[in-house]
């Protein structure tokens, strides 16, 4: 979002090429992010702040050109199939580095 | 010039050196489904290694809009413009799709930035078709894209409606780029100084800061554009893939290979990196547990960017689902329909082996699964869904376990106060 009106003058000014997508390309979206956040463990109120956020312009884009209440049936069915399990992760407990060296803190020897 | 084999583009293909290859490859897979461009990644590389005077307009990692953002500006329309302009009737797949490790996506009728050398207007001494951006180009990372900005002149301050944008029915997704360590690097190859080396451990690319004299051939030739110009030094500089880190000499390695920290800061857990073993024809090796093998040769869900440019980079791809098909096979490669119907639909292993993403820092080397019961089975949009509660198992280098994972479903506990009130 630039700070001024375009200047056609300027060589570096944006030119619009219109790309159409179309209502089943928003929804494929907004189904995409419900999807893979459900699986990274959102729930139906995390995910429902992705889409109402206007700082996550593609998932926002879709609320607005959508609405709530078809958001809120793509999350609840995502969430109903990819979030009702959450990932449980056992790290192996971190190694000790063979080459640690401690340092010892004491008062100074040196003579002058 | 000698002939090389280019098992993206399905055919040999004509490269400046003789082909060497890595005992291993750095490589990764971004998966851009999940991809919110938080630019988390671009900053830890910011940070890392490109914050000095001189370094300003650098942006080793970052992510750009597509199908109109790009950094530099308009750097792959340019590039595929040119191609077009030297073979104007050639530029297409010879479309047939195979599950060998050589000419997965069919065989590449047109031209690479070696081949079109020749037909373009060029000078004699530029090996590589391409161009130097201007620094117009270069300076504004994301300039029009959809990043959120403040009022003019007021510090510390977001406009809280950022999308009061004329809406326009159009589609658009994050494309996260950093060098993708090619096999075949067009920045190599048109080193006159030949400053540039791969190295045969890992097969990551770097430019030699003594022999560079600044002749920014390397930066006209990566058709990426990752390699850039340092001003104040005259000399180029490059992501060097966080080399410590994969070796695991950095300290907090712990002497153990480490993902990079563009991976390692990812929020959105779209980004896996690896060392895959590479063959004496620069395919890949078979190694059926390795998880980025699995991704890019059995289950063929991720696919190099742009690889009929012919420099067989070593970053890969999950495409988005809600992308108009075209603009992915161009970018992709026609490998494309087949990558998003398996994705959409995961089978048992690929839902388990999207599971070690981000799941830790250290490089994985190989993954097993445990079965397990099945915990679900239901239909979502008019499929069947099963998911099992499946032990993935991640090991290290040294064949060590790194982690493991499983689902469950979570237990709640009615509080005490509402015991029996059922």
């Amino acid at each position: 979002m630039p700070y001024h009106e375009p200047d056609p003058s300027d060589p570096n000014v944006l030119v619009g090429v219109s790309l159409p997508g179309d209502e089943e390309t928003t929804r494929e979206m907004a189904i995409s992010f419900a999807e893979e956040f459900a699986f990274l463990g959102f729930d139906q109120k995390h995910l429902l702040n992705v889409f109402r956020t206007p700082d996550y312009e593609g998932a926002h884009r879709a609320y607005l050109l959508l609405g709530e209440e078809e958001i809120l049936r793509i999350i609840g069915e995502a969430t109903k199939v990819f979030g009702r399990f959450r990932v449980v992760v056992h790290d192996r407990p971190e190694e000790r580095a063979e080459t640690l060296v401690q340092i010892e803190v004491g008062e100074s020897k040196c003579r002058t | 010039m000698p002939n090389v084999k280019n098992w993206q583009i399905g055919r040999e293909m004509a490269y400046p050196y003789d082909a060497r290859f890595p005992e291993r490859q750095f490589a990764f897979v971004f998966n851009i489904n999940r991809c919110i461009a938080c630019q988390s990644c671009t900053m830890a590389c910011k940070s890392t290694w490109t914050f000095s005077k001189g370094q300003e307009h650098m942006w080793w990692a970052n992510v750009e809009t597509k199908p109109y953002g790009g950094y530099p500006q308009s750097w792959d329309v340019k590039i595929l413009k040119m191609l077009r302009d030297a073979d104007p009737e050639g530029q297409y797949w010879r479309e047939k799709l195979s599950d060998g490790r050589y000419a997965p996506y069919g065989e590449f009728n047109g031209k690479t930035i070696f081949e079109a050398n020749d037909t373009a207007l060029r000078t004699e001494s530029s090996r590589v078709l391409g161009y130097l951006p201007t620094d117009e180009e270069w300076n504004s990372p994301n300039i029009y894209e959809d990043n959120p900005v403040g009022p003019k002149g007021v510090r510390n301050a977001l406009h809280t409606t950022g999308t009061e944008l004329p809406v326009h029915d159009t589609w658009f997704f994050y494309l996260a780029r950093i060098c993708n360590h090619c096999s075949y690097p067009a920045c190599l190859a048109a080193c006159p100084r030949q400053a540039i080396y791969k190295r045969p451990e890992d097969g990551i690319v770097l430019i030699d800061q003594e022999q560079c004299r600044g002749y920014r051939k390397c930066v006209e030739a990566c058709p990426y554009k990752k390699t850039m110009y340092r001003g104040n030094t005259r000399v180029s500089e490059k992501c060097i893939a966080c080399y410590p880190r994969v070796e695991g000499t950095d300290p907090e390695t712990n002497g153990q290979p480490m993902e990079t920290r563009c991976m390692t800061a990812c929020i959105g857990q779209i980004r896996m990196q690896g060392l895959v073993k590479v063959d004496d024809d620069g395919t890949w090796a078979e190694d059926r547990q390795h998880p980025l093998y699995y991704l890019v040769h059995v289950a063929q869900v991720a696919l190099p960017l742009y690889p009929q440019l012919g420099t067989q980079p070593n970053g890969y791809y999950i495409p988005p689902r809600w992308v108009p098909r075209e603009y992915l096979e161009q970018m992709f490669g026609p490998g494309v329909e087949r990558a998003i119907e398996r994705y959409s639909h995961p089978d048992r292993e690929l839902l388990a082996v999207l599971q070690l993403f981000r799941r830790s820092n250290r490089i994985i080397f190989r993954y097993e699964i445990e079965e397990g019961p099945l915990v679900y089975e239901g239909s979502y949009r008019g499929r069947d869904v099963r998911i099992y509660n499946d032990t993935v198992i991640a090991f290290g280098a040294r064949g060590e376990e790194l982690f493991r994972t499983q689902i469950e479903e979570p237990l709640h506990v009615r509080e005490p106060i509402h015991a029996n009130s059922i």
